[in-house]
């Protein structure tokens, strides 16, 4: 039997196409690690990802396979990451260069996927391309619709208008 | 029908969009209340971000153990038990940090200052700005902001005028201290010291109030 570091594990996209990655690598997504931990053989059965297309899928796999030594998350990773820093390391930041569509999409499997590491760098990349905006540039951006009405607006930007402009 | 974007999806989980804007400044969150309705719900009933807004406590108010008022020095001092405070960063978003008053069309309402020595922090309301009225409004939301993460219970006014009168006056709120609290205790205190005839336009150099608090070194450039 193989050891643990040369384990193979098959993922299924929701295109259906079959991926094999090192088990060390589908592992930094919590999901994968509780799914072979409860199928028991790793390597056997595929693991389907249901949510998440093939090129998403590669693209997630590319950055655990750059981050599959990183330490284990710990409990307290999740008041550090409150912190208001947007630092992203170098390769991160390059990895997230990606059209809008894609960053999301990122995002969203980060989240399914459970790899909250990955799911913070794609929100601090969201909220880079927030900072400085004007809400109207914010929607124009991403394509939000304003659902106030022009009294309902005014009211919320007498409220706040001491902070924009920045 | 067209499959909804992966950006339209994402901005619509709540969790995902408190995710993102925890990550953006204070006033990032206050301007971005007016995106539009789910922004404004998700600000508005976040308790993270509503932390982050410093509207609502991160942990319960503090009190002070101990006040003095030195005359010497002509500092007031609040001693606070032992514990890390932050900021409210927005002092320096109402107004400019350093700007002295009437210079520039935004005076500072607060300014944050931190004595390498002494190790307490200085707030120094440099008089209330009145040249710029969208920082003035009475719905105003930084009114609601407190002025420390967790809240402090109370804080000294001193106001310096260029007679020698001077004057000392407590803020207290057990909720924790707002900056609304500040500049509606400052206003009432200048009228208290104002004079009928006298020239209102070059009495007052300045309100001030300090909070003495051990800090220690990663602290204090944490606060700045």
């Amino acid at each position: 039997m193989a050891s643990e570091a040369e384990q193979t594990v098959k993922l299924v996209s929701s295109d259906n196409v079959e991926i094999v990655t090192e088990r060390k690598v589908a592992e930094r997504s919590m999901l994968i690690k509780n799914m072979i931990e409860d199928l028991g053989a790793p390597g056997e059965e595929p693991i389907p990802i249901m949510n998440v297309s093939e090129a998403v899928l590669r693209k997630v796999l590319e950055w655990c396979t750059h981050h599959k030594n990183d330490p284990a998350p710990s409990q307290d990773d999740d008041a550090d990451s409150r912190k208001k820093t947007t630092d992203i390391e170098d390769w991160d930041q390059k990895f997230m260069q990606v059209d809008q569509e894609m960053l999301f999409e990122i995002i969203l499997a980060a989240n399914y996927m459970d790899i909250k590491a990955l799911l913070d760098v794609g929100c601090k990349t969201v909220a880079n391309m927030i900072k400085g905006k004007s809400p109207e540039e914010i929607r124009k951006t991403f394509n939000i619709q304003n659902d106030f009405t022009p009294e309902e607006e005014d009211q919320i930007r007498r409220e706040n208008e001491w902070a924009e402009d920045r | 029908m067209s499959t909804p974007s992966a950006t339209s999806t994402a901005l619509i989980t709540y969790e995902l969009l408190e995710r993102i804007l925890l990550h953006t400044p204070i006033h990032t969150l206050f301007t971005t209340r007016r995106v539009s309705k789910t922004w404004l719900s998700l600000l508005n009933r976040s308790l993270p971000l509503q932390q982050a807004m410093f509207l609502v406590p991160s942990a319960p108010a503090i009190s002070p153990t101990e006040s003095t008022y030195n005359d010497h020095s002509g500092r007031t001092r609040t001693i606070y038990p032992s514990q890390p405070l932050q900021l409210n960063p927005s002092g320096d978003i109402i107004g400019l940090v350093n700007q002295p008053a009437g210079r520039g069309h935004r005076a500072p309402l607060v300014t944050f200052g931190l004595s390498d020595q002494n190790l307490f922090l200085e707030f120094e309301i440099e008089g209330i700005p009145i040249y710029d009225e969208k920082l003035l409004a009475e719905e105003a939301s930084w009114r609601g902001m407190l002025v420390t993460q967790p809240p402090i219970t109370a804080v000294h006014f001193r106001l310096i005028r260029r007679d020698p009168r001077r004057g000392v006056m407590t803020i207290f709120n057990p909720k924790g201290v707002t900056f609304g609290d500040l500049q509606d205790m400052s206003g009432e205190f200048k009228r208290g010291f104002e004079r009928p005839g006298e020239d209102k336009e070059v009495r007052y150099e300045g309100l001030s109030f300090c909070l003495f608090h051990p800090f220690t070194e990663d602290q204090m450039e944490e606060a700045w």
